[in-house]
């Protein structure tokens, strides 16, 4: 589903080079649950970045189902990557003026999904993630774990095939980070890609491969069996 | 879609309320005050556009010339319409006027009199050709094709013989000017009052071209004589071709006006649509004035704007987190910008709603700067598309720097907050200090207008005219009065103790209307002609008005003396008053008169105009004024009030009654005035407009230094070193702005002061005080801001951080 071959990227200052991301190759299908694990600075957030289309700043070639993203026109990236990608953060990153509701129904709005399908769509999200009653609440007026559902309610609502995390426990107390990383993994049994980016081991379980990056390399690849 | 866009622009507002309460104030004065010009501009250009033909009629005017004086007149000499309508080709029709204002109008049956009626006219019957009426009554045809006849307007039919009918009304008589008895021939419609040609007595021109002593007064063959009220009207078939009209004129001078050596004469075809704009019997409007107007309703608006972008472009990394998060949820830049448009709009629609309560309460607080008669109709089409048109231009024009900034942003960066020193944000600091010069420069500019203009007219407040305008009061007295009248009052109003003395005359010494004549010097056979200006008064004419009597006498009420001044004196060739006792010169071609006395110059007109070569002489058939100078420490309203008692026994029919000269020579500078008032409250509303932006950024950057104010604080900072550290950057920005500002506005005023033959120097210190004012302003906004910020206690501050 994904492939990079040998990505770089770097930022040159005046004397040198800098590399974040250095000879990346890596190769993805569908219905995996990847996760990327290393230090502060390592490059997992831009390698999500990269994947999601959100960096187009990088040297190498990114095939997404046989596509060359890289050659791609902006219009067509930006066009995929509403179609396929989802994504969750460490902040949550909710629309503070936006209602719960809202909130869920704005990817909608930009896929231009009519009023009625919406509202199912909706109504069906905040049914599953027990959130009904907070619908017409302000961001502000959830916890951190209940917000970090919104977000993931967000993010699959265009029902993307590839959910991108970036540190989505980041922020959380243990107990609502556990009950995240099940939504991922339920989310994973049907079907949804996802790749997500942490710091914690405990997280990794969750999925069944595992990345270590160190200095912008990939240093282990490792298939997890439950 | 649109319904989340506007949801999330209202909660925008809410969450925001001090920069909501700025944008909106800010947009909803610019666009009243663009509304309010708007409207003013419509209705000024929209005078006589109901004529049919509107672009086919036109006035003929004289501009007499003698080296660099010119004397325009927007009328002809009286036998140019006979010519015109020989000689021209391609003229449709053509009408001749003789506008006779103020006409008294009285009953011929009973002894009952109107009192002075303002738009009275002598006119022929192809006046209705060219400006058609709807005629209620009479034959259009024949109404005034002789004399003694007149055609009145229903309101005048009311007026002078109440609710009748017009078969009633037909053939009624009635006397004009105690002398002249006409009869109603014709009735018309009254005329709308978005004409200028608003008479109501239509008097037939005949009864003035049958009379000898009427000839001779409306100088029915004299080629020289330039009279405003005898006016041409004609209804070209060519209007397209005007320079073949033109020539046709040039071939009537040549053949008509033999002009003295250094004098020349020149006709203009002026087209109806400029009539509201020189003179005309309704009100004249200015054109620059307007265009000022409309500058300066520009200017708000431009102002309100330029704040929107600043504080919008400041708020850019507030806003930044929110557009990283929609792009990453598949928004599209466009749809990104169509959010922020349509927010706008929510501001601007807003801002629509709070400027049309600001019309209506501006039409009333200044009604008197505004025309007396127009409305503010909200649901003319003209109207709605106007401000609909407005609005959509203020959302744009404010909406789109913003929302081209901000959707730019790298979704990645701008959700990591990021932003700080990436490329775009340097340039929206540069866009937003240029906006803040540009908006000080316009403010401190309105300062220094209102600064110069006020000292200008304090300045001509002070000038001294040449003469004392205290204590005289003046009033009319019926024209070409034959029983006498005149002497009676003047003898009875002398008898009063607290009166000084009593002058009648022909005109009072200062006054808007100006009489020029020429007068003729006889060395042999030889004749030097002399332009002067004329006065008519008796021999205590320049007593009661203490104009000083340099040398000689007054004139002893004798038609053979004048008197002059010292400016026709010098003209005459003399450089001491006394030489010039005793020069004789011919008046009127006819008259040999002498030089009894020399007075000191005095301003006969505004300030505006150099003193004119003057001659003053004794007419008293013509007399058509008595000025009475009041003894010292007279209770003046108690004067008046027996004057006019005094006035009213001999003259009933005379309703106006005295007035005070000193109230006259204060409106000559009534449009200046005007003006000093306009500009003021501009200015103040620019002023509020910058404040309030000034408001808002400082508001906002200073929340952002509140981090480097506590550690420089903690670092042992004092409160002024931090106040002086904040400022400075804004400090720098009025100077840029103050010398932005004073190179346009000093050749502007410059380009002001030139038309005042009376003016100031231009006051250096004023441009000094207005950039002060600025700066003031600028530290007490945002030392305000800056001391809220410098008294928190830093640990707080920092804990937080």
């Amino acid at each position: 589903m994904i492939k990079l071959s040998n990505i770089d990227k770097y930022v040159d200052s005046k004397f040198q080079r800098v590399f974040i991301l250095k000879g990346i190759d890596l190769e993805i299908e569908q219905g995996e649950f990847v996760t990327l694990m290393g230090p502060s600075g390592a490059g997992k957030s831009t390698l999500l970045n990269i994947i999601g289309l959100l960096d187009d700043d990088y040297v190498g070639d990114y095939e997404f189902e046989g596509e060359m993203v890289n050659k791609m026109k902006e219009k067509q990236r930006h066009a995929l990557h509403k179609k396929e990608f989802g994504n969750i953060f460490q902040a949550y990153h909710l629309i503070d003026e936006l209602t719960v509701y809202e909130n869920i129904e704005t990817p909608l709005l930009y896929r231009s999904v009519s009023s009625s399908e919406r509202k199912s769509i909706v109504a069906e999200l905040l049914d599953r993630f027990n959130m009904v009653a907070k619908k017409d609440l302000f961001p502000a007026q959830l916890s951190g774990g209940q917000q970090q559902l919104v977000g993931i309610a967000r993010a699959i609502a265009g029902k993307p095939r590839v959910l991108l995390a970036d540190e989505p426990t980041g922020n959380l107390h243990s107990n609502q980070a556990k009950q995240i990383m099940e939504v991922f993994a339920e989310l994973n049994r049907e079907g949804t890609t996802i790749i997500q980016a942490t710091h914690a081991e405990e997280n990794a379980a969750y999925g069944n491969r595992l990345l270590e990056i160190v200095d912008g390399k990939i240093e282990e690849d490792k298939i997890l069996i439950k | 879609m649109l319904r989340n866009y506007l949801i999330i622009a209202w909660r925008n507002l809410l969450r925001n309320k001090l920069r909501a309460a700025i944008h909106i104030l800010g947009l909803a004065i610019g666009i009243a005050a663009c509304f309010v010009i708007y409207n003013m501009l419509s209705y000024e250009y929209g005078f006589n556009r109901d004529v049919p033909g509107y672009d086919k009629i036109f006035r003929i005017t004289t501009v007499t010339s003698h080296g660099e004086d010119r004397w325009p007149n927007v009328g002809v000499p009286f036998p140019m319409g006979d010519a015109v309508k020989d000689e021209v080709g391609g003229v449709e029709s053509l009408a001749r006027i003789f506008d006779n204002a103020n006409a008294m109008v009285g009953l011929a049956e009973r002894p009952t009199a109107f009192g002075r009626q303002r738009h009275v006219v002598y006119t022929e019957d192809k006046y209705f050709d060219i400006f058609p009426a709807k005629w209620l009554g009479g034959n259009p045809e024949k109404a005034l094709n002789r004399p003694n006849t007149v055609v009145l307007t229903q309101s005048s039919v009311n007026k002078y013989f109440g609710e009748i009918s017009v078969q009633e009304a037909l053939g009624k008589e009635l006397i004009y000017n105690d002398s002249i008895s006409v009869q109603v021939t014709g009735i018309i419609e009254d005329i709308k009052e978005n004409n200028d040609l608003i008479y109501t007595d239509y008097i037939s021109l005949s009864t003035l071209t049958s009379s000898t002593s009427a000839r001779k007064f409306i100088n029915a063959e004299n080629w020289d004589n330039v009279n405003s009220a005898s006016q041409l009207y004609v209804q070209l078939s060519h209007p397209q071709q005007l320079s073949s009209y033109e020539t046709s004129l040039d071939q009537i001078i040549d053949k008509y006006l033999n002009n003295e050596e250094g004098w020349s004469t020149e006709f203009f075809i002026e087209p109806l649509s400029d009539l509201h704009f020189t003179v005309n019997p309704n009100h004249t409007a200015n054109k620059f004035t307007l265009m000022g107007l409309s500058i300066m309703a520009v200017f708000i608006l431009m102002i309100a704007c330029m704040n929107f972008i600043n504080l919008e472009t400041a708020q850019a990394i507030v806003r930044a987190k929110e557009i990283g998060i929609r792009k990453t949820l598949g928004s599209s830049r466009f749809q990104l910008m169509l959010q922020f448009f349509s927010e706008t709009l929510v501001i601007a629609l807003l801002a629509l709603m709070l400027a049309l309560l600001l019309t209506e309460f501006s039409v009333h607080y200044f009604a008197e700067m505004i025309p007396a008669d127009m409305e503010i109709n909200y649901l003319s089409t003209g109207n709605i598309l106007f401000l609909l048109g407005l609005v959509v231009l203020v959302t744009l024009l404010s909406a789109i720097y913003p929302a081209l900034m901000l959707t730019g942003y790298n979704p990645v960066k701008a959700i990591k907050n990021q932003l700080k020193d990436i490329h775009q944000n340097r340039w929206g600091y540069f866009v937003r200090k240029n906006l803040t010069v540009l908006q000080f420069t316009l403010s401190i500019g309105f300062i220094i207008g209102v600064l110069v203009i006020s000292h200008q007219l304090k300045y001509l407040a002070n000038e001294s005219m040449g003469f004392n305008k205290e204590l005289v009061l003046y009033a009319d007295t019926p024209f070409l009065d034959e029983s006498g009248r005149n002497d009676q009052l003047k003898e009875s109003l002398e008898r009063l103790s607290f009166v000084k003395s009593v002058s009648l005359s022909g005109d009072i010494l200062a006054s808007r209307s100006l009489f020029t004549t020429t007068i003729e010097r006889h060395k042999g056979e030889e004749i030097e002609e002399l332009g002067i200006q004329a006065k008519n008064g008796d021999s205590l004419f320049v007593d009661t008005y203490e104009v000083p009597l340099l040398v000689g006498k007054r004139i002893e009420n004798d038609s053979t003396e004048i008197l002059i001044n010292e400016t026709f004196m010098k003209d005459l060739g003399y450089d001491f008053p006394a030489d010039a006792i005793g020069e004789q010169l011919v008046l009127y071609g006819e008259r040999n008169v002498e030089v009894v006395g020399v007075v000191k110059d005095f301003n006969s007109r505004s300030l505006y105009e150099q003193i004119r070569p003057l001659v003053i002489f004794y007419e008293p058939e013509y007399f058509t004024k008595i000025n009475v100078k009041l003894q010292a420490n007279t209770n003046l309203q108690e004067a008046k009030s027996l004057l006019d008692k005094e006035m009213k026994e001999l003259y009933p029919e005379e309703d106006s009654g005295f007035r005070f000269f000193d109230e006259l020579v204060a409106n000559f500078y009534q449009s200046e005035q005007k003006l000093q008032e306009v500009l003021s409250f501009a200015t103040v509303l620019a002023i509020l407009i910058s404040g309030m932006g000034l408001f808002g950024l400082s508001a906002f950057t200073i929340a952002q230094r509140t981090k480097e104010i506590s550690i420089r604080k903690v670092l042992g900072a004092s409160a002024s070193q931090i106040l002086v550290l904040i400022s400075r950057e804004y400090m720098v920005l009025i100077l840029i702005a103050f010398v932005l500002a004073v190179v346009p506005t000093w050749l502007l005023l410059e380009e002001w002061l030139k038309q005042f033959a009376y003016r100031t120097p231009m006051p250096i210190s004023l441009y000094l005080l207005a950039g002060f004012l600025a700066f003031l302003l600028c530290v007490v906004i945002v030392g305000l801001h800056s001391l809220r910020t410098i008294n928190r206690n830093p640990s707080e501050v920092l804990k937080s951080e």
